[in-house]
């Protein structure tokens, strides 16, 4: 007998802690459906709370409400996606501008694109060259991502800042076959 | 997110379903983007564009769509001075083609699975590989043929509400 009296004591003050948390959460910030219905009917109440039986019931099912606070805890915030930004170990051959738009005149025989570097990118090409410094040394850069939910292959161009990749002008992307 | 509506490609005369969007690769290679409105929960990219393939070169023939001051996309939202055909020179990768009749749908992206799925490589808009993949053989008499999307949620049409309202 003494055990049930201790398992509903707990109980009680389970309950009790519950009944306090859960006005308290409610008093922060109502549910949306209430604050919705409110803003439509200003006339609207919300209904009204039987702390009572809440508390008793409480008091009965306690380990369950226990063993919900555990499961529900706060998963440990996933760690912001990595961004992707051109290493040492990408970097290819040293080019020229003139090098670089070389390479990438694009001819096609129904004169489909304009008759410039990069074609149809070329004024991204030129918005990027002007954000670079004077007399910069460029590179080709090409890397494997892993952007978290699927790897893609990444090449293009990227400017060298005291030795290290800086800006980069990405030339393809393209999804690679899962392995 | 809902099973999305595929570009279109014209090959080899047939009219065929695309489940890659090789223009997303243009705005994401720095191209000009025109903010492109959603029409559904099936459209959230907000176009859809029509792909020919020409002599193994993929080209871009027309864009339809919304943009977000309510106007109609097109080709020239995009491509400023070519109304007809673009060169798909930045597309580089796979495009997935799904045939025949529908193994299992999927109400997510392009997830739905066909029997058949035409594999499309390019290298800078060139086609440089075309396999078929076989995913197996519908034992359903009234399975779908070719992709389809199963349900969708319409969005208005931007500006639409306000002249209502006016």
């Amino acid at each position: 007998m003494s055990y049930l009296y201790l398992y509903l004591g707990i109980g009680l003050l389970v309950g009790i802690g519950f009944s306090v948390r859960g006005a308290r959460a409610y008093a922060k910030a109502p549910p949306i459906t209430e604050v919705a219905a409110q803003a439509l009917d200003p006339d609207w109440q919300p209904p009204k709370r039987r702390w009572l039986p809440l508390i008793l019931v409480s008091s009965l099912i306690w380990p369950m409400l226990l063993l919900l606070i555990l499961v529900d805890r706060p998963l440990k915030p996933a760690a912001p996606m990595p961004e992707f930004a051109v290493t040492s170990q990408h970097l290819q051959e040293a080019l020229s501008v003139v090098e670089m738009e070389a390479r990438e005149r694009v001819f096609d025989p129904l004169g489909a694109v304009p008759d410039v570097p990069f074609g149809h990118l070329n004024t991204a090409w030129q918005d990027f060259l002007v954000q670079c410094e004077e007399g910069a040394e460029f590179r080709r850069f090409a890397a494997d991502w892993d952007s978290g939910w699927r790897r893609e292959r990444r090449e293009g161009y990227v400017e060298i800042v005291q030795g290290q990749p800086g800006r980069f002008f990405m030339t393809v992307c393209k999804t690679l076959p899962e392995e | 997110m809902t099973a999305q509506i595929g570009d279109l490609l014209f090959y080899q005369g047939e009219r065929l379903t695309m489940c890659d969007a090789p223009l997303g690769t243009y705005f994401r290679l720095g191209g000009a983007y025109p903010e492109f409105e959603p029409s559904s929960t099936a459209l959230i990219r907000g176009y859809v564009a029509t792909w020919e393939l020409l002599d193994g070169r993929l080209y871009l023939i027309a864009i339809q769509g919304w943009l977000s001051d309510g106007t109609d996309a097109s080709l020239e939202s995009v491509f400023r001075g070519y109304p007809e055909r673009v060169f798909a020179h930045w597309y580089s990768g796979r495009v997935r083609v799904p045939r025949g009749k529908l193994l299992k749908y999927v109400h997510a992206g392009y997830a739905s699975v066909y029997e058949r799925d035409l594999l499309l490589d390019f290298e800078r808009g060139v086609l440089v590989a075309s396999t078929e993949k076989h995913n197996g053989v519908s034992d359903n008499p009234n399975a779908p043929e070719g992709y389809g999307v199963g349900a969708l949620t319409v969005f208005p049409r931007p500006g639409t509400q306000q002249e209502a309202d006016d």
